[in-house]
This record gives structure tokens, sequence and C-alpha cells, in this order.
């Protein structure tokens, strides 16, 4: 028995020298012993070799799993993104591969497919409801395409099934405040920052998600201890500025507001807190500035265009000022119809504690 | 400049104490004294609430119907989708104020008991005859009842053509067009068929925090507005499109605000409306309104977010000598403040410390009030959810169902704090509030506080504070037909601070405060004057006026 494996061994990496040697009297080569040399030749170490195999494999049919996401890989990092994604497809539609279907959603989403990524995801999580790795990429994927929905759908398990894990709170507060859920946002932040109590990336989601409840005070501390692990975050920065600005500390959202756009002049939430102030101040024309740049950085912001319209109203200008009004009307109905589709796609009819 | 005429009553009462400080330990501020005062009413509702038209009633007026001297009190009442066949299934109720903190119910003398589906509320000399009539709105049609001076009231509504129909909600007098009489705006709500009725949490628009609840406002029709110009003679026309205050998009208007926000002589109109955002209608002088709720800053909150807005507060809480508004919402919104700089308005909420509190609750009654006296305006909201079903919900930050009172201590810097726990669980127990109506029952020159629960039994709310400052009321009394000078401002000066109050007609969240103008005076036992600017535009003074009387001052003499 031994002895024939040992044959079998000295034939299995004899074959490429075989194969070539029985190439031209061969009319249709063999599928499958190229498969065996390519795994012969990854055994061996001998990359190169055996993508070469495995490609010529690729154009005679469909690969084995494993061979085919190998050579998924190999496309994937070569810059051949449609020969990838063949054998992703491939692999998931023959295998019912999850993993195929993860590699699959990350290559659609590095694509910008959303929807093609978001599809591959729910197929995998139809497949493997409660793996704790599909959890997870269905998860990161579902938030680098900014689909909030499935990440939410994907990461509240996850922060179930594992509760001393702080990313998965986070990535969850994350997915909350990309869906406009500050309110939902705010629970698994701070239980993210239970779990990790200095991290900064969580420090500031938390920021971000009270000062969008309009939980000022709440807030402030947090954005506070962030600046003081990292003084130049310009994310803390800004809006610790904003924070200010709800409690009415003027000067010192103007002095935050300033010392974020120093380091990031096209910042949107600095430059709206610093248009804040300067409503505030009555320097209307300065205002106006600020919204404008604040809009340039965040189109998608109605506060941005409805702040806008009072500068142009303060300034007299009327038509200005309609003009922006109706311009944050549209956002808003973009707002509302992107939930829509949203809360369409997922089943999810929380509102976040928006009025019905 | 023009004399004060008359004093009618003198009240001293009791104590001139400096006023209280808000950092004590808790305090006796208001009792609650429905029952002992012989106040039996009961609004109804239905306990579930499947739909939406259950959950929005009722109002109270505070008006003294009889010439007594002495504020009366009318709840209003509401049918359910199971009685609303029934008209008498609902009694609204007219409670007369005997003194000494007893009522007595004349509803069935009155003949006001039975307005249908009963909504909100306001009283005006509707006729110029110098008595109190009453104008109740209602779903399918409001009513006017004519004050016929002997205890007993006439609906007069067919006649006066002010019959509205549909889903009216709040209502105002005010005399937009400067002629001498007033005319009446309504507001409306959601356009509904009661044989009809969305299903309970079926779509999109029925379910809150992934409960099933009632359906709307979103997601159902609303309805257009209503301006009735009085005739002059008992016959009102309906011009609400002529004036350009129709609300041809139908948003789902509910409190209503009648004042002269740019100081020019003429009424402004504010109408909060539900899920959309708010109007500032901006009187043209010539009959006609130009809607500017966007470019004055009051449209919507100031993020741009579509607010819920339901009841209204106007006041000088600054003494800027500019009337500034507050305005109810829906739980999370945040309750505005809006500061009124002459030419515009600035949101002040969050800088002023009214709006944080305000976040769990959703907001109906709101008055400024100086519930002690010490010479600035406060602030009362009332609350309670729309949704039972919240107490089975994932809360969030949002309060249940039943909710507490908010009570905004004015700290004269521009900012208030929230005190109510500092006075008992009269102001912190957990109730489903909407109508309010703020006045003094028993003129002892300490405001008290009305309020009418859904599904409920009301708070009479008898102010107690030993520790108050002195106290200034104003009566006045207009010229015919608009004898009670609603629109009319009077202007007080005690000390360093000078004070104003609005004469309206329909206030707060579908109610009526007392007309009355009560001002506090703190330590000063004199007001050094007196003014009244008259809706006509002349003007009344008064120096060296005593402190701590009621005071009635006359158009004209």
């Amino acid at each position: 028995m031994t002895r024939l494996l040992r044959v079998l061994a000295v034939l299995l990496a004899a074959a490429p020298v075989l194969a070539q040697t029985a190439a031209p009297v061969s009319p249709a080569p063999d599928i499958k012993a190229i498969q065996r040399r390519a795994r012969q030749y990854l055994a061996e170490s001998r990359e190169n070799d055996a993508v070469a195999e495995l490609r010529r494999a690729a154009k005679l049919g469909p690969l084995d799993r494993d061979l085919a996401l190998k050579l998924a890989n190999v496309e994937q990092a070569a810059g051949n993104r449609a020969l990838a994604e063949k054998q992703l497809r491939s692999a998931a539609d023959r295998f019912k591969s999850v993993q195929a279907l993860l590699q699959l959603a990350r290559l659609q989403s590095g694509q910008g497919d959303a929807a093609g990524a978001l599809e591959s995801l729910t197929r995998a999580r139809a497949l493997a409801p409660n793996a704790e790795d599909v959890l997870s990429a269905s998860a990161q994927v579902a938030l680098a395409v900014r689909a909030p929905l499935p990440a939410i759908l994907a990461l509240e398990p996850l922060t179930r099934m594992c509760p001393t894990v702080a990313q998965y709170p986070y990535l969850l507060g994350v997915a909350l405040l990309q869906a406009g859920d500050m309110l939902g946002a705010v629970e698994p932040l701070q239980q993210a920052q239970k779990l990790e109590p200095s991290r900064v990336l969580t420090l500031v989601a938390l920021g971000l998600a009270l000062n969008g409840r309009k939980m000022y005070a709440e807030a402030k501390p947090g954005l506070l201890r962030a600046l003081e692990l990292e003084p130049e975050n310009v994310e803390a920065t800004a809006a610790l500025a904003e924070a200010e600005d709800g409690l009415g500390e003027l000067p010192e959202a103007e002095a935050h507001a300033e010392r974020a756009l120093a380091r990031a002049s096209g910042h949107a939430t600095a430059n709206l807190v610093m248009g804040m102030v300067r409503m505030k101040q009555e320097r209307y024309a300065e205002a106006r500035a600020a919204f404008e740049r604040a809009i340039a950085g965040d189109p998608g912001s109605p506060k941005a265009y409805y702040q806008l319209s009072l500068a142009y109203a303060r300034l007299g200008d009327e038509a200005g000022a309609q003009k922006q009004v109706e311009l944050y009307q549209r956002k808003l109905r973009e707002i509302d119809e992107q939930v829509h589709r949203l809360r369409t796609a997922t089943g999810i009819s929380d509102n976040g504690g928006m009025r019905r | 400049m023009k004399r004060v005429l008359s004093v009618l009553l003198a009240a001293l009462a009791g104590s001139v104490a400096a006023p209280s400080s808000p950092d004590g330990p808790v305090t006796l501020l208001f009792r609650d004294i429905g029952g002992e005062a012989g106040i039996t009413f009961q609004h109804h509702s239905a306990p579930e609430k499947k739909y939406i038209v259950e959950s929005m009633s009722g109002g109270v007026a505070l008006f003294d119907f009889d010439h007594d001297g002495l504020v009366d009190i009318y709840f209003v009442d509401s049918l359910t989708v199971d009685t609303a066949k029934d008209p008498k299934a609902a009694r609204s109720a007219l409670y007369r104020n005997l003194g000494h903190g007893k009522f007595e119910d004349v509803t069935d003398k009155a003949g006001v008991g039975h307005p249908g589906w009963g909504m909100g509320v306001c009283t005006a000399d509707v006729d110029g005859d110098g008595w109190e009539d009453l104008y109740v709105t209602a779903i399918g049609g409001n009513h006017l009842y004519r004050n016929n001076h002997d205890g007993t009231f006439a609906d007069i509504t067919e006649r006066a053509g002010v019959g509205g129909g549909g889903w009216s909600t709040g209502c105002g007098f005010a005399d937009y067009d400067r002629d001498g009489d007033l005319d009446l705006f309504v507001s409306r709500y959601v356009k509904l068929d009661l044989d009809n009725l969305p299903e309970f949490g079926k779509g999109k628009t029925c379910e809150h925090r992934g409960i099933k609840v009632q359906c709307g406002p979103r997601g159902l029709p609303g309805m257009t507005d209503l301006l009735y110009r009085n005739d002059g003679n008992g016959h009102f026309t309906e011009v609400s499109e002529a004036a350009g205050v129709s609300d041809p998009r139908g948003y789902f208007g509910l409190g209503v605000a009648w004042f002269d926000a740019n100081q020019d002589g003429w009424p402004d109109l504010y109408v909060a409306n539900d899920s959309t955002p708010s109007f500032f209608y901006v009187n043209q002088k010539n009959g006609t309104f130009k809607e500017a709720a966007f470019p004055m800053g009051v449209a919507v909150s100031e993020d741009g977010a579509e607010q819920g807005g339901m009841g209204l507060a106007v006041g000088d809480y600054d003494g800027s000598g500019r009337l500034s508004l507050f305005k109810t919402n829906f739980a999370e919104e945040y309750n505005n403040l809006y500061h009124n700089e002459g030419d515009h308005f600035t949101d002040v909420s969050f800088r002023s410390q009214t709006a944080p509190s305000s976040l769990p609750f959703v907001g109906w009654g709101a008055a400024f009030l100086d519930y002690d006296n010490d010479g600035r305006l406060d602030i009362l909201a009332v609350n309670g959810h729309v949704y039972p079903q919240m107490d089975q919900a994932r809360l969030g930050a949002s309060a249940g169902y039943h909710q507490r009172k908010l009570l905004y201590h004015n700290r004269g810097d521009g900012q208030f704090e929230e005190v109510a726990a500092r006075y008992g669980s009269v102001l912190t127990d957990e109730r489903v509030s909407r109508g309010m109506a703020v006045g003094d029952l028993d003129n002892d020159g300490r405001l008290d506080v009305v309020i009418n629960d859904l599904d409920g039994r009301p708070q009479v709310l008898h102010n107690e504070l030993a520790d108050r400052g002195h106290w200034l009321i104003v009566k006045l009394k207009g010229k015919a037909p608009n004898t009670d000078a609603i629109g009319a401002v009077v202007k007080v000066k005690a000390g360093t601070r000078s004070q104003m109050r609005l004469v309206q007609s329909g206030t707060s969240y579908i109610s009526q405060e007392d007309m009355r103008r009560h001002f506090g005076l703190g330590a000063q036992l004199e007001a050094d004057s007196v003014e009244v600017v008259w809706p006509d535009g002349t003007t009344s003074h008064a120096e060296n006026v005593k402190a701590d009387q009621i005071l009635e001052i006359a158009q004209g003499r």
C-alpha cells in the first residue's frame, strides 16, 4: 500500500512532464488531470506553475471548489476582477459555497456593486445563518457599501453571540448611525465603550450618535476624552464643536470648529457648526459661505440646506432662500424614500423614534 | 395717552414675600383640587386608541361666562369609533365657579354638553354684547354657542356659518382685518371616513418601534384650514383661500396662535402642524396673508426636521418687548422655543435649556406663566403619548404612554431650569394630558392650571405656593364689538423689569386660557406704570398702580 502511494506520488509529480509529452497525442485535455497537477504544484509551493495550470483548467470548464477560490484570489490580486468574479460565482452556484459568496460580496463591494454584494450576502446568510464569520463578513461588507440595514441584521445576533467582543457593538452602532437611527446607535456604542473604554473610534461614534439625538451634554465628555487620547483627531474635534454649539457654548464651539477646519477645511460638520455660530453672531454672509462649504462636504445634509436658506433670508435674498428651501425639501424627500426603500428591503419597521 | 379709569377689585391676598428659590427643598406649588371642588368630568376615548381619531382630543377653556368675576371651566369630551353614532355618549361639561374652591356642573342648563366628537375650544365675545361666547371644534361639524346672559347658550352655528366640517382641531378669534369685529381661524387635521378607517397596525405608517399602532397622520390625507371673516351682522364668510391661509397641501393642523409678531399693529397667525412644517402667516394688511414660516425660521426644527407640532404659547419671556413662541412636539423632536428677533425668529431651544428635558415626551398643552410671581415668565408643558402600545415597546429615549409634566423656571438670563420634581408628585405623576389652560381660579394672584387628560379625569391644579411675589391682574374691557380686547397688549413696568402680555383667543393645545393678564411683581409693592395698547392702536396708561389687585381697564374711558 505504501509503495503504491509512493508510485502515485511520483506519477503526480511527473504529471506536467507527462502532460506536455502527451499533449500532441491527446486531442482533449483532461481538466481533472490539470487540476491534479495544480494541486501538486500548490503542495510543492510552485505557485506560478499552479496558477498556469489553474488558468488552463478554467478555460476547459468549472474548477473544484477550493481551486476556484484559489484562482479567484489570484485573479483578484492580479486585477482581473471579471475572471475572479466568474470563479466565485461558479463556486457559489455549484457548491453553495459560503466562502465563495462572502468573497464575491467583497469583490462586488470593491467594484461599487452594492446591490450585487447585498444579494451575495443574503445568499451566504441563508446558507449559514449563525456562523460568526459569515455574520461578521456580512456586516463589514454591508457597511462598506453603505447598506446599514443588512449590517444591522447581521450584527444584532453577533452582539448576542459574542458579548465580550467590542468590535461587534461598535459596528452595530456605526451601522445604526449610517441608517440614521441615532437613538438605536447609542446603546451598542455605550456597550462597546464599556468593553474598550479608551478606543477613540468608539468614543467619536458615540459622540456623533449622542449629538444626533441632541444629547449634547452627554456627548461632550466622551469627545473630550477622545481628544485627550488623540488630540489631532478631526472627527472628534468637529463633533465636540457640534456638542458645544448645542449647549450654547459659542466661543468653545467656534474655537473647536476652527481647529477642525485648520486641518480639514472642507469638513462638513465643522463647517456646519461654524455656520451655526456665525448665524448666532449675525454674521450672515460668513454663515452662508460656511453652509455652502458644509454642503460641498456633505451634499446629503438637509440641515445644511435649511440653515443656508435662513442665511439667505437674513441677507434679504428671498429668491436664494426659497431655492435653498426647495433643495432642503428635496433632500428630505430623498432621505424619506431611502429609508422607505431600506425598510421595504429588510422588513424592518423600527423608525428610531421618528413619528410614524 | 389715556388714563386708566377704573379699579374694580382690590383683592389683596396674603403673603407678599419674595419669590421662592428653585434651589430649595420640595415645595408645595400645585394641589389637584378637582375631586374636592366637585368636578366629576370624565374624558372618553377607546382604551387601545386603535385609530388616530381617538388620541387627539380634548381642549379646556377658562372663561367667566356668567360675569361673576370668577373664572369658570369648560371641558371638551370626545366620542370613540364605537360610539361615533351616538352623540350623547360623550358629554362635554361646563363648571360654574362658585368660589371657595367649589364648582357646579351647569352643563345641562347651559346646553353645551353635546357638541359631538369634541376636540378643542376657544372663547370670545363674538357678537359684541359683552358676554363670552363659546366655540367648540369637533369631527363632523363645529359649534358656536352664543351666551344668552342667563346661564344658557344658544347654538347659532348654522346662522353664523361657522360649522366647518371634517376634522377641526384648533381655533382662535382675532380681528385680522382690523374692522373692529372678531374673525375666526380653525385648523383642521386629517381627512377621514369614519366608516372606512385605516386598519390598526397595517402598513409601514402604522408601526412604531416595531409594534403595531394606530395609523397616521403620515400616510393619511390632510385637511385644509378655515378662516371666517366676520361680516358684522351675525354671519361669517369663509375666506380661507382668498386670504391665503387655506393650506391647500393639507398639512395636519393643530395649535393656533394669533399674535402680532412683527409689531406692525396687524395680527399674524401661527399654526402648529403635526409631522409637517408649521405655518407662519404674515398679515399683509389687505385681507391677505403671506406664508413665511421658513424664512422666519419657525417652520421646522433647527436641523430642518419636520416636527409633530401640537400646542403653542406666546410670551415675552426675556423682557425684549417682543412676543416669542413656544411649541410642543412629538417625542424625540424637542419642544421649540423660538425667540422673536423682530423681523425673524431664532430657535433658542437648546441655548435656553428648554429642549433637552423635553426630548422623551410627546408635548401638548403649553403656557408661559409666572407661577411664582417673580416677574419672569416660566413655561409649563403637559405630556402624554398617543400610543398606549408604547408601554410594550422598546422605549429608547422616549417615555412611555403616561408622562410627567415639564415646568421650566425662568432664570432671567435667557435660560430655563426644569424644576417639576421640586414641586412634588402633582407635576411628576404620569398622565396622558392634552389640553391645558392657565388662569386664576380664586383671584388670589397665583396662577392655577386646568388640564384635560385623554380618557381620564381632569386635573385642577390650585396654586398654593406660599413663598411668592406680589402680583397684578389686568382685566381689559375693549370697545364693542371686541369687548374682550383680543389682540390688546398690556405692558407693566415695575422696578427694573418691563413685562408685556397679549390677550388671546385660542391658546395652548386647542384650549383657551383666562384672558385676564397676570403679572408677577416680585418684591415690588406697586407697578410704576401700566400701559395698554388696544387692538385699534390706541393706548391707555396708568402710573403707580398698587400691587396685589385685579385691575379693570376699559377702553376709551
